[in-house]
């Protein structure tokens, strides 16, 4: 007995107490991340979250890849690597868009459909908030700031959706979610465009400045953020057309008076080094558009500048037939950034196999800091775009001495860095247009978002076959249990979804 | 009232320990003479009086008996033995089977320690030597092909790595099958592959949902228990040493066929060079050697009739090269001592596994294990099971898609070495120096000039260095108190610590993914996870009449917490310099940590009726923090019952004959995140990922099997289970449109259903004194589906490459594959002619794929996608079913005297594997299949007719390829020296020495094009049979020598 009440005291004892210790509750906290009550829950927090969208935003445009798929399509650029579709997304003659939820090339349009929406919503729930009486600053001393901001995002994503979709949802701070239905592209930027009208408004309401994290670099202040919704807007209505007869009933008025309201500085953030060494503020685009190994640039952008240059590779280029000769030698222009912006290449590493119509003797070296080191300003919206809707609306308009004003300004780029004579002080109409468009090619190319691929559509450039916009995602299809549709191949050329028109 | 009942349990779980006392006066153990093992349930008997008892689950018994008594020991399948008393307070007895199978004991899944012959459930077990005949090189793969109705895939050689697991069919959507693992009584979450097998005495394998209910939450994939050995492995007052050697070597089994010659035009002065390819259309510098350079001007071309058939300039096979031949081996020494009181089980294992590819190390691992049983009274024993882990695993180059994680960043995947050495045309010199101005000379990263894309394998193989390590302890601690002869308590705490650390080193010069890492970049990642549990019992076992009661009650406690740190940093200062503090650029850090409390409370009473009927039911109630709020406790169950045939009814040249039947349910916890809303935070920027699910459930698996049991010739044992399973509210993440900003949620939103049937079949071919023949067979059959799917039908696949191929929707086999399909039939064709065309326009060719006429051997000849709803994109249709038709093995060990052979065969008939791998070759033109230039004229195509089928990386059925093989696992040759020989020849202490040949994966027959059949890739490697650039299963031969002391 005293052997049982000397251990079975001590068994006892570890076994209640251990017993009775872990009874414990079963909550556990995820210290992970954040909840929305935790999110939305204090002013600050909305602040932040609100500020966060553009990075957010920025990351979902910059990281993902539709830009470079659809360079390669405007023959900008042209690669004949698989990746992010470069490889079909040019060949000749143009292929359907492959919208099926295990397509290669799925995450190019998925990718940036969802993340825009992620990023969209969490704009919306911050203008929600405010909207319903949340004050951000004492006494909502920074409520307008907020909203002109919140606004300006709101309209920027839309913007974006409306430019590359052929429909979308618009779903803004008060959309009830369950009711929400598909609209075309057109509502989509009208919508966008009432956003950023928002956006000037409550820019009007008072001077404001946010944190110099919001966008690396950049104060976003009252006047920045109307100078930009002006822009964009000129941007949108001058982008949206799909056709040149749509191009041409443009409200080219409204563009020309949003631009002359528009931004006078470039605008993006500057890169903080390279996406492989960490940084956060970065554009993929730039390194796999640019990187000696990957795309190329498409002879048409040489043969601009040097006209006796051939378009296509070779003249044969679509059949694949065995040709003689090494290379096209190098282009000669007169245009000084043929040398400051291009590389000529000898050897061309790209597989013949895939068509001799990827194949390129140069390469953008514009861009090399931002390609090898991720430094430098990551243009989002250049002054000169801007410039440049004004001389495009004013040709429109038939104010065309306007126009060549702007062309024939020795302090922009087209005389600064291309080192151009003067456009004669008759020149027409077209040759005025022609020379937008020139500039917006060569001096904007790479820039922006899928400038390059508008600006093809709306001139009924894209090569016959080649799809205007992109089809809803498959998967957000799979997912609304709607049947999958795609644009885009010979057989669909109707010039309303699939490009009828051509360039060579 | 879940806090009251907790408390009411814990309270009678305190008091009830305090009832009880009795006297013995004699008393024992008794043992299964094979394994040492302890036999409950031995009925002992005082000869000629009904006066007697039966052994505990300990196999321990007490008795109060005459002194001049003659004890009778019997139990079912074992030789009855009779020992008279004579004076002596103890009495151990060890008893010798009967025949071969059924008489194992089984503790997994019951109340307490049962002979397979009474399981009224499905469970097998695999004892130690079976094991020890070829030691498997770790915990992980022991298992392959000894029991039917288990999937082991080794879905890569990688020394490390482990084995993807699954019992009968999925009860998961998506992510692994793996069962709960617990090893002495500790729940185990370390990796398996860091566990020796030498030091096992058995696994046993719960297999369904119902046998597993025992285990509830966390059991719905069945449950693992591994049991090591103890001291009484050797009898009271005795030690031994056993001490065992092995070396060897490993290789590579098979090689890829790839392309030899290549579709470009060559100069007309080709043959006047050696080094490289000579082509048409390109100028070369003077003094050219071939690799990287500026001066090359032009571009190739492809020749006039695209055919693969032009030879290199120079050929270079380059598995040879990275592929060579690694040094295996162990050093085991084992101590078991038994002074009867204490039992001391001590061992150590040294395991150098190195791999087969060139400058990796593989993994080097050290297991130590303590295991103590003491006991402090008759009534109070103490238990101990201590293992201590360490193990390194030096890998080779690899995707690493997203830093540490998935089985891709062991080696392979795209980008990584295997994918560049298969890729890289085969006349690149991999040894070419760099240009000058590099750091590092050798090894030039980028040596092909015509790709800008495919990097030197040795570069990164060279240079860059992956290595993890991982060290854990692995602790039961268990008290046992006895309060009377027939009811028992037990306290049992246990915890899994495990710590993993990943250090990946890029040095300063290092290049990879064009010129990205040339500052050099340190990569460190840690895992911390501590499993805590705690469980209070009380046990009976009991014989009331004509019944045999055996019960339990318990309470588990669970605090689990899990913790992730992990750093990047940027551009080294110095060369040498791999710490932190050397970082001259960015650091990202990333952290993670995540807590499980669980309370699981359960009952289980099994009753043996006259040894014929036997019945056992269970209850068990869980609550788990991993549950939604509103759904934390969950019910499981268990009935089952047998009838042992053979007992009532005496059947000719049967000796046991036994039906049983049970249903039982178990499941599935959520994981860590699934019921929270999130944020994502990276880099302190927030965005929308989650939306939470305070509802979410745990899954819940209910299993029916039937199973029959049988004896018979005395030489013939078999186990026949047929089982069915319906796993309903399987997790989903279920995707949601992106309108609402978040990417998805978690939601209870898939039924699965499976299907297995299994056999076991053991015959004893010849058994006599000096030869003996053993053969096993196991056979299964798996099926399972997904029988709704509350949830868009989506795709799920491996992640590499965004490979997708298995479809999920309702009705629909889990593991089908779905993609394109070319048209292989004129009949097929017919229904997708265009406008104005005929069926005499085309022609079916000799790939068998249907083709225009008039095509074949041009460039215009181009395979046909299958489109028969004529709507201009290709039908997405089932192509493949990566689900086996049956799996049979066949076991066998011959004896002759002292010498012993043993073979495992495995024969997996059918489950078809999409080869990735297959299909980038295609891309790259590096598949054998397109080598044109030993094949008949009319058979050649050109190059782009297999660009075509390589169609654009999409899944189609080109690339599914039939997955059947048979495979000699294992195989021995050894030889035994007995202890009288050394007592000859005057050196007594050595009891015994054993020697042997053994080989592992040592031969596969199969028409699989790749490196091996056993293949797949991503988070469930049982069900994504997918070939992805994976490190190659290889072969293993060594020899072993076995001493005891």
């Amino acid at each position: 007995m005293k052997t049982f009440n000397r251990y079975s005291l001590i068994f006892l004892l570890i076994l209640g107490v251990a017993t009775l210790i872990s009874c414990e509750d079963l909550n556990v906290e995820n210290l992970n991340n954040p909840d929305t009550e935790r999110v939305l829950g204090s002013p600050d927090d909305a602040r932040n979250l609100l500020e966060g969208s553009f990075l957010t935003y920025w990351q979902s445009f910059k990281q993902t890849n539709i830009h470079i798929t659809s360079l390669v399509a405007a023959d900008q650029f042209t690669c004949s690597w698989g990746n992010f579709y470069m490889r079909w997304a040019s060949a000749e003659p143009r292929l359907p868009w492959d919208n099926t939820v295990t397509a290669a090339n799925d995450q190019v349009s998925e990718n940036f459909w969802i993340w825009s929406y992620a990023a969209l919503s969490q704009v919306n729930d911050v203008i929600r908030l405010i909207q319903d009486g949340m004050e951000i600053g004492e006494g909502g001393s920074e409520n307008n700031g907020m909203l002109a901001y919140g606004y300006f995002m709101q309209g920027w994503i839309l913007g974006n959706i409306g430019l590359a979709f052929d429909k979308g949802f618009v779903v803004k701070e008060f959309s009830d979610l369950s009711t929400l239905e598909f609209l075309p592209y057109q509502a989509i930027m009208d919508s966008a465009v009432v956003s950023m009208e928002n956006a000037v408004t409550y820019a009007a309401k008072g001077e404001f400045e946010l944190s110099s994290t919001v966008i690396n670099g950049l104060t976003v202040n009252d006047a920045l953020i109307s100078g930009l919704a002006h822009s964009f807007i000129a941007r949108f209505l001058a982008l949206t057309p799909r056709t040149k007869a749509q191009n041409d009933a443009v409200n080219w008025q409204k563009v020309l008076d949003h631009a002359n309201l528009g931004i006078t500085e470039d605008f993006g953030p500057q890169g903080d080094g390279s996406p492989y060494e960490g940084a956060t503020w970065w554009d993929e685009n730039i390194i796999y558009l640019e990187n000696p190994g990957w795309a190329r640039i498409d002879n048409r952008i040489i043969n601009l500048m040097d006209p006796t240059y051939p378009k296509n590779y070779w003249a044969d280029g679509v059949s694949q037939i065995v040709h003689s000769g090494l290379n096209p030698g190098e282009a000669q222009s007169d245009d000084a950034r043929l040398l400051s912006d291009f590389e000529f290449l000898p050897a061309v590493d790209f597989r013949p196999e895939r068509g001799y119509w990827h194949f390129s003797n140069y390469r953008l070296q514009r861009f090399d800091e931002s390609m090898w080191l991720g430094l430098g300003t990551l243009y989002e919206f250049r002054a000169y775009e801007n410039e440049l809707y004004k001389a495009e609306a004013a040709a429109m308009l038939g104010q065309l001495d306007a126009a060549i004003g702007v062309l024939n300004n020795a302090d922009l780029p087209r005389k600064l860095r291309g080192e151009l004579d003067d456009l004669a002080a008759g020149a027409s109409k077209d040759d005025i247009l022609k020379a937008v468009f020139y500039e917006r090619d060569i001096e904007l190319i790479a820039q922006g978002f899928l400038l390059g691929f508008y600006d093809m559509r709306r001139r009924d450039m894209l090569q016959p076959g080649q799809y205007l916009h992109y089809p809803v995602p498959g998967k957000e299809l799979e997912t609304l249990g709607l049947e999958i549709y795609t644009f885009g191949g010979a057989a669909k050329a109707d010039g309303v979804n699939t490009s009828n028109g051509g360039w060579f | 009232m879940k806090r009251t009942i907790s408390f009411l349990v814990c309270l009678l779980l305190f008091g009830l320990t305090a009832i009880f006392a009795q006297d013995i006066q004699i008393k024992g153990t008794v043992t299964g003479a094979d394994d040492g093992e302890p036999l409950p349930g031995v009925s002992v008997l005082v000869k000629g009086t009904t006066t007697g008892t039966a052994t505990t689950v300990d196999g321990e018994y007490t008795l109060a008996v005459p002194s001049n008594a003659t004890l009778v020991f019997s139990a079912v399948g074992y030789e009855t033995v009779e020992i008279p008393v004579a004076g002596k307070a103890i009495i151990d007895v060890a008893l010798t089977s009967k025949v071969v199978g059924l008489d194992e004991v089984i503790v997994a899944a019951m109340a307490t320690g049962t002979p397979r012959k009474k399981l009224t459930v499905s469970v097998d077990k695999v004892g130690s030597e079976e094991l020890e005949l070829v030691p498997a090189t770790s915990a992980a793969s022991a298992l392959q092909g000894k029991v039917a109705g288990i999937t082991v895939i080794n879905s890569s050689g990688n020394p490390g790595q482990g084995a993807g697991l699954r019992l009968r069919g999925s009860t998961q959507l998506t992510g692994t099958q793996d069962p709960l693992i617990i090893i002495d009584g500790v729940i185990y979450h370390g990796a398996l592959a860091a566990i020796n097998v030498d030091d096992i005495a058995s696994y046993e394998i719960v297999k369904g949902a119902s046998a597993s209910a025992l285990y509830g939450s966390r059991a719905g994939s069945g449950v693992l228990v591994i049991t090591s050995k103890r001291g009484n492995i050797v009898s009271e007052g005795k030690t031994e040493i056993r001490v065992r050697n092995e070396y060897g070597f490993q290789q590579l089994s098979k090689k890829i066929d790839l392309a030899e010659h290549h579709p470009y035009k060559l100069s007309a002065d080709w043959e006047s060079v050696d080094t490289y390819t000579r082509y048409f259309g390109v100028t070369y510098p003077s003094g050219y050697q071939g690799g990287q350079s500026d001066e090359l001007i032009g571009s190739r071309q492809i020749d006039y009739d695209a055919y693969m058939d032009n030879p290199y300039g120079v050929l270079y096979d380059y598995q040879d090269d990275v592929f060579t031949n690694g040094q295996f081996y162990t050093n085991y020494v084992s101590l078991a001592n038994n002074t009867g009181k204490t039992r001391i089980f001590l061992s150590f294992e040294n395991n150098k596994n190195e791999g087969i590819v060139w400058e990796t190390k593989g993994s080097s691992r050290q297991n130590f294990r303590v295991n103590i049983d003491h006991n402090i009274t008759d009534k109070l024993k103490l238990t101990s099971s201590t293992l201590f882990r360490v193990d390194k695993i030096d890998m080779p180059n690899a995707r690493e898609a997203t830093e540490y994680g998935g089985d891709e960043a062991y080696g392979g995947g795209q980008g990584s070495f295997i994918f560049n050495m298969l890729f890289m045309e085969p006349d690149v010199d991999l040894s070419q120096k760099s240009p000058l101005g590099y750091a590092f000379e050798d090894y030039y990263y980028l040596p092909n000039p015509w790709s800008e894309e495919i990097e030197n394998p040795k570069h990164a193989l060279f240079y860059e260095q992956r290595e993890m390590r991982r060290r854990g302890i692995v602790q039961n601690l268990s008290a046992n108190y006895e309060l009377t002869k027939w009811l028992s308590g037990t306290a049992d705490y246990s915890f899994d610590r495990g710590f993993m650390y990943f250090d990946r080193v890029r040095p300063k010069g290092y290049q990879a993914e064009r010129e990205t890492y040339i500052d050099g970049q340190l990569y460190k990642f840690s895992n911390e996870y501590l499993g805590q549990t705690f469980t209070g019992s009380l046990n009976v076992y009991k014989q009331l009449g004509i019944v045999l009661a055996k019960a339990k009650v318990a309470y588990m406690y669970e605090n689990v917490k899990e913790a992730n740190f992990g750093v990047t940093g940027n551009g080294l200062a110095a060369a040498e310099i791999t710490s932190l503090d050397g970082v001259t650029g960015s650091k990202n850090i990333e952290s993670w940590e995540g807590q499980e409390i669980a309370r699981n409370y359960f009952g289980i009473l099994d009753l043996d009726v006259k040894d014929r009927y036997l019945v056992s039911v269970l209850y068990r109630y869980d609550g788990s923090s991993l549950f939604g709020e509103n759904n934390r406790w969950n019910p499981y169950y268990r009935v089952s019952a047998g009838y042992r045939i053979t007992e009532d009814l005496k059947i000719p040249g049967f000796q046991e004959l036994k039906i049983r039947g049970a249903i039982g349910t178990s499941g599935q916890r959520p994981g860590f995140d699934y019921q929270y809303e999130t944020y994502a935070l990276a880099q302190g920027n927030l965005s929308k990922s989650t939306i939470g699910n305070k509802d979410l459930k745990p899954s819940e698996t209910t299993e029916m099997e039937i199973g029959l049991n049988a004896e018979f010739l005395n030489r013939v044992s078999l186990e026949v289970t047929a089982s069915q399973s319906v796993t309903k509210d399987a997790f989903v993440a279920v995707p949601l449109s992106a309108a609402t900003g978040y990417y998805a949620q978690w939601r209870n939103a898939a039924t699965l259903e499976g299907k297995s049937i299994e056999v076991s079949l053991g015959i004893d071919v010849i058994k006599t004194k000096s030869v003996t023949w053993d053969w096993n067979f196991t056979f299964d059959r798996v099926r399972q589906k997904v029988k709704e799917l509350d949830a868009p039908p989506f795709q799920v696949g491996p992640g590499a490459n965004e490979v997708s191929a298995f479809y999920l929707r309702d009705n629909e086999t889990f593991g089908m594959m779905y993609g394109y399909e070319w048209v292989k039939s004129l009949d097929v064709m017919a229904n997708q002619l265009g406008t104005g065309e005929t069926i005499e326009d085309y022609t079916v060719n000799s790939d068998g794929y249907v083709i225009e006429a008039g095509t074949e051997g041009t460039r215009a000849e181009t395979p046909i996608a299958l489109d028969q709803d004529g709507d201009g994109t290709n039908d997405f249709v089932k192509i493949a079913d990566m689900n086996a038709d049956f799996n049979l093995a066949f076991s066998n060990l011959f004896r002759f005297k002292n010498v012993g052979l043993s073979m495992l065969w495995h024969w997996k008939q059918g489950g078809d594997i999409y080869n990735v791998t297959k299909q980038w070759l295609y891309r790259d033109n590096r598949h054998g299949d397109m080598d044109c230039f030993d094949r008949p004229a009319n058979e050649k195509k050109a190059q782009s007719y297999y660009q075509t089928l390589y169609s654009a990386a999409n899944v189609n059925s080109h690339f599914v390829e039939d997955g059947t093989y048979l495979k000699l696992r294992e195989m021995s040759v050894f030889y035994n020296v007995t202890g009288n020989f050394f007592q000859k020849a005057g050196i007594p202490f050595i009891k015994g020495l054993k020697i042997g040949a053994m080989g592992r994966n040592v031969l596969t027959f199969s028409n699989y094009s790749g490196f091996d059949p056993e293949v797949s890739a991503g988070s469930d490697l049982t069900n994504y049979a997918m070939d992805i650039y994976n490190y190659p299963n290889f072969r293993t031969l060594t020899f072993s020598l076995e001493l005891t002391f």
